[in-house]
């Protein structure tokens, strides 16, 4: 059975990757920040059916490369 | 034989003046019509809503050395599929942000470092509003539109679309490369607590 994600589960994971990535956002900006990316995402993916294509495979490479060095995403 | 030599020299002199009549300036040089040949430089314009969609598409669905994007958004799902998939051909895909915040541009540029691509934030003291797309050295689009789907579909944007020309393409990539030598990438991820490096 597909899960379903939402715009907030992508972003919070991908907020946590993004934290590893030269400090993440701005910490007096956190909240906008988050929204920013929240609506990016929602851009980039205008429907919730297309984030639910990408979205299991996107938040486990997210997950996964916190604990890697490369920075790179990997699947 | 005169006769002929005569109906050859006319003919000779009138397709050259139809040739130079439909010449195109452009600063120095000379733009000949691409209906001389597929390698011939040229020009258009698109805009959007319309045609500007498409010529963007287009340019890197036909790309198959390099490309090199400048941009303040990229915010489209099928463009950004599309420079996976010219990756995936082979071909060497670069994309450079500019504009606000890096937050704004974060989720994109994973997504593309995700497939391979190369992706980075540039950094610099100007605010810096370009939007330009180079391929294969050689062609170029520029103009107001960023790639983003909301800058294609709702926005009203002009962009030029040059082929064959590469002198405009070469001061692009010029450009492109001074701002990718400062451009902030993301960092690798950062190593657990006590692990070396």
């Amino acid at each position: 059975m597909t899960p379903i994600f939402s715009y907030e589960m992508v972003a919070e994971a991908f907020m946590r990757w993004f934290e590893t990535q030269n400090g993440g956002c701005v910490p007096s900006e956190d909240e906008r920040c988050r929204e920013r990316i929240i609506s990016q995402i929602k851009r980039f993916y205008p429907n919730e059916e297309r984030l639910n294509q990408d979205a299991y495979q996107l938040i486990t490479a997210l997950t996964k490369s916190r604990d890697q060095s490369s920075g790179r995403i990997v699947h | 034989m005169k006769r002929l030599l005569s109906l050859l020299a006319t003919g000779f002199l009138a397709t050259t003046q139809v040739a130079m009549a439909n010449e195109t300036e452009l600063g120095d040089s000379v733009v000949r019509p691409a209906a001389a040949s597929p390698f011939a430089p040229s020009i258009r314009v698109a805009f959007s809503p319309g045609e500007a969609e498409a010529e963007v598409f287009d340019l890197v669905r036909k790309a198959n050395k390099s490309i090199r994007i400048l941009t303040t958004s990229l915010v489209n799902r099928d463009l950004a599929d599309e420079l996976l998939l010219a990756k995936s051909r082979g071909v060497d895909v670069r994309v450079l942000f500019s504009g606000a915040s890096k937050d704004q541009k974060s989720f994109v540029i994973a997504f593309l470092k995700n497939g391979g691509v190369f992706a980075a934030y540039a950094t610099t003291r100007q605010t810096l509003n370009s939007n330009f797309i180079v391929t294969d050295e050689a062609n170029t689009i520029t103009g107001s539109v960023d790639y983003a789907s909301t800058s294609f579909r709702r926005n009203h944007e002009t962009i030029m679309i040059v082929k064959n020309y590469p002198d405009a393409a070469f001061k692009l990539i010029s450009a492109w490369d001074a701002l990718a030598a400062e451009a902030e990438e993301f960092a690798p991820v950062r190593q657990k607590q006590g692990a070396p490096g």
